[in-house]
């Protein structure tokens, strides 16, 4: 056993941070929305907090389960082979918003896209571990270690959940490439991808005319431009300073979804360049606790458990961000910690808590 | 619990990829951090600016348009409260067309003003939210709409632009549209100013509609206007010249009241005039401000200007001899013929002046030389704008002496191959009275820009001054010597006893003047009419100290010797009398009985007019020398300057008649009363403290009345004669009409039911004549 320094003090500080300035970004963002629809402006706040509760309760007990006990291919396979059935499973349920992402329980609701993503990571970190030798194997190691998270993809996909299909598949992209897969293999993913891809954007209507609107959304400003136009407007008001916290207004049923996909767009327009700063310092700080975890660590399946995780939030992260100031197209894609959203936010904390067990055999 | 062998560290683990996934994450930071700052810094106006495009909705309140008072704070124009009516058919559901009719029943009221039961109808089942019944409906309309109660019908206060002495100085007012824009008068010149600012009530509102917050400015009154009418004065010269339009059945007239030592016009009565309230009713033929936007030949009164160059430059005295020839002059081939009856021989300068010598005036004029003549015209103010602060001003016609001919100098001694304008004339007029200096005409004294609404707002009284301003102001200058006006005084006052104006005799008061009689020119054909003749007549009084100078031109009289000194003579006789009593003008003569002044007029000197050159085109060449915004030009091009405010069909202002006018809405009536009259009359306290004491309880002094009451309803106003105002309050309107009659006041009712208000208060000592505004209220 390595000596034990204790968790990273730092990771565990930038990820309550992270946790509490969501609650307050998501209430800012929704009270308004909430008291027109639910009758009270605290209903989205007080779920998020709940979640935000058992997530961190979450966090604190993973945190204290030495990550040695998952390198076990009973609960490896288990993992994989459970949220196989969900994601299959999620199939039979009720649609809501014309998707399949969701089964409810009651009030609650679950997301079983949300659980792919750690899924995807654990069984990359396990099966890499062992085959850093052989990762010239094309047969035997890339194409047996892409293709459980590609099932994933393909899955999430279906639902359709682009937006987490594509973080899956960018997270099993940079484990494959940190294994030390050559990168002619990357390209030809992409290749293989990119009809796929080209069917998905562009032979689909509705993300063909988000596309569109993506090039150019002042060519439909009230259709498909809308979002992103509101998007930007909220973005471009807040200035330097923003118009302060709960000042927004954008979020007034003119931003489409204010407290989830949208959020960072809120936190632009309250808090202005240097609020949005602030968030992307808080990601940059978690990254860099999280890759240099990876980077220090002695053990091949703790640097992919560490590395795969991280990198699992800032791609997401990223992703999200530049969806809101129109970097890319728009993604159904929540940001980490601060979206609205149950069970990407105890997934996210519950995954941050294994990180943090890891960071214990860290210097 | 079983693990997976553990590695050892010798895999290869490629550090660099670390690097290259770090530096992958790194670029995508600084993208983002970009692109933030692009937006959120470099582009945030833009964003700004659309923002408030989407979340706010601005509304426009309308300023209330700005006060014009006369120069004692009596408003002459002024913004008031009415109730509009409006409809939000919605909530009418199936009674639409009921409601139509009963709503109609009390608000229709004219053929055009589209509310008949069927305009309504039509009206409310065009729109589902809202629908206009009736605008700016008068008190007793709307009391008897809110009666009614009905379901879906509501009010609406809106301003409106109201004339309280309706016609009074209508020219010069001006009136408004419907959209509270100028189109006349001061209402058009200062439109800008008198407008005011709208404030704006910006709401922010929601992607749903909602309304979350609101902030207001408050719209900017527009400026108040004080002018240099005196509205009694005004009163005074327009009555006398209704009367004398009326007896004479001429076209149209002009009497212009001007203080000679400042230049202030006291009253620019026009006839005939029209009634700014009711729009709908205004002919478009008397818009136009004929007293400054149109010219005419002024023929012998322009003799004075001829005459007081002559003193003041070619050393020509009043009593030097003048060779008129037996009254006919012949030069280049043009003969001038005084009146057949007027064989002039050698005569003094001024009987030549006196008897309005053709010859005589034009051997002045000779003795001046073209250039030294047209300088001395252009001095006294012709062929230029005066400034007067009045739309559509033309310059009048006077040609550079390079484009006269042989004889112009002759048809100009004489007030031929010259227009122009009244004001022009009475400015003439006043800087020979006033000791030889030019003064421009104003009609505007003060903006009460720097405080509007003040109450601290001081009416500013005529008081007569004998003297110029220590300080000349801008744009006067000195035209003739001082001793050369003592002399033009003199020799016009001759006119006036000896001569062509004796009819502008006064009783008690001295007075000069000068006839003046022109074949009309007609525009069109620019040939002079032998039937059509222009009466003017232009002087002072009193003679010695002129408080007054005034002119009046009367256009085609009909009836009678149709001349200066009949026609025009007697109204400046009738101003002049009744405006230097109402100043409280000192005699300066002994007051004649009335056997004297009927002796007096019998025997009138006529001032025929002048022959008339043949070629009067010469004057109207000089048409296409004017500005391209001169009136004159436009009405040459056939092209009318002021155009009448035609209603567009949505704005249903409802007729207004006169009774109705009588009666304005409460919250009008309120500042009417409190604003007007005893500012008015300050300056007639002053000497008659002991009598003001009077108790309002105290019976009225009975006193016989001083007015006497013309055939056509004018009054003559003897300011000689003070009366104690009565009191009013309690008495129904019949009775206060009575007690007024029994004093000899004049009643303005405001209101209807009991008496509650009046103004000047019970005991003020008044000129007799004097206007009492009494408020009634139920």
């Amino acid at each position: 056993m390595a000596k034990r320094v204790g968790v990273d003090k730092w990771l565990f500080g930038v990820v309550l941070l992270l946790v509490l300035f969501g609650l307050v970004t998501v209430f800012s963002a929704s009270a308004v929305m909430a008291k027109a629809t639910f009758g009270t402006p605290y209903y989205f706040v007080l779920r998020q907090s709940m979640w935000a509760l058992s997530g961190m309760i979450a966090l604190a007990l993973l945190m204290q389960v030495d990550y040695r006990h998952y390198n076990n291919p009973r609960i490896v396979f288990t993992a994989v082979a459970v949220t196989m059935v969900l994601l299959v499973g999620v199939f039979a349920m009720r649609d809501s918003h014309n998707t399949h992402r969701w089964f409810r329980f009651g009030i609650a609701s679950f997301q079983p896209s949300e659980l792919a993503k750690p899924t995807v990571v654990l069984f990359l970190a396990y099966f890499l571990q062992t085959r850093l030798h052989k990762m010239e194997d094309w047969r035997g190691t890339v194409l047996r270690a892409a293709l459980p998270p590609l099932v994933f993809v393909g899955l999430i996909m279906k639902e359709p959940d682009l937006g987490t299909a594509l973080v899956c598949a960018g997270v099993t992209a940079m484990m494959l490439y940190l294994a030390g897969m050559q990168v002619k293999y990357l390209w030809m993913g992409a290749l293989a991808a990119s009809p796929i891809m080209y069917y998905m954007l562009f032979r689909v209507p509705w993300r063909r005319a988000r596309m569109l609107a993506f090039v150019n959304p002042e060519a439909d400003p009230r259709g498909t431009g809308f979002h992103i136009l509101q998007s930007l407007i909220a973005v471009g008001t807040g200035g330097l300073h923003g118009l302060g916290l709960m000042e927004g207004r954008q979020k007034l049923f003119y931003l489409p979804e204010p407290q989830t996909d949208f959020i960072f767009a809120n936190v632009c327009e309250e808090l202005g360049l240097i609020g949005a700063i602030l968030v992307i310092g808080l990601f940059v700080a978690l990254g860099y606790r999280g890759l240099r975890a990876a980077y220090l660590s002695t053990d091949p399946f703790a640097r992919f458990l560490a590395f795969g995780l991280t990198c699992t939030v800032l791609i997401q992260a990223f992703f999200n961000m530049s969806v809101v100031v129109a970097l890319l197209p728009t993604k159904g894609i929540t940001l980490p910690f601060i979206s609205f959203g149950g069970t990407s936010l105890f997934v996210m904390l519950a995954s941050m808590g294994v990180l943090l067990n890891v960071t214990r055999e860290i210097d | 619990m079983k693990t997976a062998p553990r590695q050892t560290l010798t895999a290869p683990i490629r550090r660099i990829r670390f690097v290259y996934v770090a530096l992958f994450f790194i670029f995508w930071t600084v993208a983002l951090g970009t692109r933030l700052l692009w937006l959120q810094v470099i582009r945030h106006g833009d964003f700004v600016e659309r923002a408030a495009r989407q979340q706010q909705r601005t509304f426009e309140v309308a300023p209330r348009r700005g006060v014009l008072y006369d120069r004692n704070l009596k408003e002459l124009a002024m913004t008031v409260l009415v109730d509009s009516i409006y409809a939000v058919p919605s909530e009418l559901g199936e009674n639409r067309a009921s409601t139509a009719e009963i709503l109609a029943k009390i608000v229709h009221d004219d053929r055009d003003n589209f509310t008949s039961e069927h305009q309504m109808l039509a009206r409310f089942n065009a729109s589902r939210n809202f629908a206009w019944v009736a605008r700016r409906v008068d008190a007793e309309t709307a009391t008897r709409v809110r009666e009614m109660n009905l379901k879906g019908v509501y009010f609406q206060k809106e301003f409106k632009r109201f004339y309280p002495s309706n016609d009074l100085a209508a020219q010069v007012l001006g009136y408004v549209g419907t959209d509270d824009t100028g189109l006349g008068g001061l209402e058009r010149e200062f439109d800008d100013e008198m407008h005011g600012t709208p404030g704006h009530v910006m709401t922010a509102v929601d992607a749903k509609r909602h309304v979350l917050g609101s902030e207001e400015s408050q719209p900017m009154p527009g400026e108040n206007l004080v002018l240099s009418i005196d509205a009694n004065i005004q009163y005074i010269a327009e009555r006398a010249l209704d009367a004398q339009m009326e007896k004479m059945k001429a076209a149209h007239g002009t009497v212009v009241v001007q203080d000679p030592h400042t230049g202030q016009i006291l009253a620019l009565a026009i006839s005939p005039r029209f009634n700014p309230n009711d729009k709908r009713h205004m002919d478009a033929s008397v818009l136009q401000n004929l007293a400054v936007s149109d010219v005419y030949e002024p023929g012998s009164t322009f003799k004075l200007a001829t005459y007081a160059a002559a003193l003041d430059a070619a050393g020509v005295e009043p009593t030097d001899i003048v060779d008129c020839q037996g009254g006919a002059m012949t030069m280049y081939g043009r003969t001038l013929h005084d009146d057949k009856s007027d064989h002039f021989g050698r005569v003094t300068v001024q009987y030549a002046l006196e008897h309005s010598s053709d010859v005589g005036a034009a051997k002045m004029a000779l003795k001046l030389g073209n250039q030294k003549f047209y300088d001395y015209l252009r001095s006294f103010g012709f062929g230029d704008r005066s400034g007067i602060e009045l739309p559509s001003e033309t310059r009048g016609l006077l040609r550079n002496p390079r484009k006269w001919d042989a004889t112009s100098i002759l048809s100009l001694a004489i007030g031929q191959e010259i227009g122009v304008t009244p004001v022009q004339l009475v400015t003439m007029v006043s800087s020979i009275a006033n000791g030889g200096v030019y003064m421009p005409p104003h009609v505007l004294l003060a903006s009460t820009d720097q405080m509007k609404g003040d109450p601290r707002l001081k009416p500013i009284s005529f008081r007569p001054s004998n003297q110029l301003p220590a300080q000349l102001p801008d744009g006067a200058h000195r035209v003739i010597k001082e001793i050369t006006s003592a002399k033009m005084r003199m020799m016009m006052q001759g006119i006036v006893t000896e001569g062509t104006g004796k009819l502008a005799t006064l009783n008690g008061y001295s007075s000069a003047g000068k006839t003046g009689t022109a074949q009309k020119i007609d525009p069109a054909t620019h040939t002079y009419s032998h039937t059509k003749l222009v009466a003017s007549f232009a002087g002072f009084a009193p003679v010695s100290s002129p408080a007054i100078s005034i002119a009046v031109v009367i256009d085609t009289p009909t009836v009678g010797t149709r001349y200066g000194g009949t026609t025009s003579a007697p109204v400046f006789a009738e101003v002049a009398q009744q405006v230097l009593e109402y100043l409280g003008v000192p005699h300066d003569q002994p007051l004649k009985t009335n056997k004297q002044i009927m002796l007096a007029a019998n025997e009138v000197d006529e001032d025929s007019p002048s022959e008339n050159v043949t070629d009067i085109n010469k004057m109207y060449a000089d048409i296409n020398n004017l500005p391209e915004d001169d009136p004159l030009r436009a009405s040459v091009n056939g092209v009318a300057p002021v155009v009448a405010d035609v209603d567009d069909k949505s704005a249903l202002t409802t007729k207004t008649s006169d009774t109705k006018l009588k009666t304005p809405s409460a919250s009008g009536s309120n500042k009417l009363v409190s604003l007007l009259p005893e500012k008015v009359l300050a300056s007639f306290r002053a000497g008659s403290d002991a009598e003001q004491n009077a108790s309002a309880a105290m019976p009225v002094p009975k006193i016989a009345p001083a007015v006497q009451v013309r055939g056509d309803g004018g009054v003559v106003v003897d300011a000689t004669h003070r009366v104690a105002v009565p009191a009013f309050v309690g008495g129904s309107l019949r009775t206060v009409v009575e007690k007024a009659d029994q004093a000899g006041l004049r009643v303005q009712p405001v209101g209807s039911g009991l008496a509650s208000d009046q103004a000047p208060a019970a005991g003020t000592m008044v000129p007799a004549g004097t206007e009492v505004i009494v408020r009634f209220k139920r």
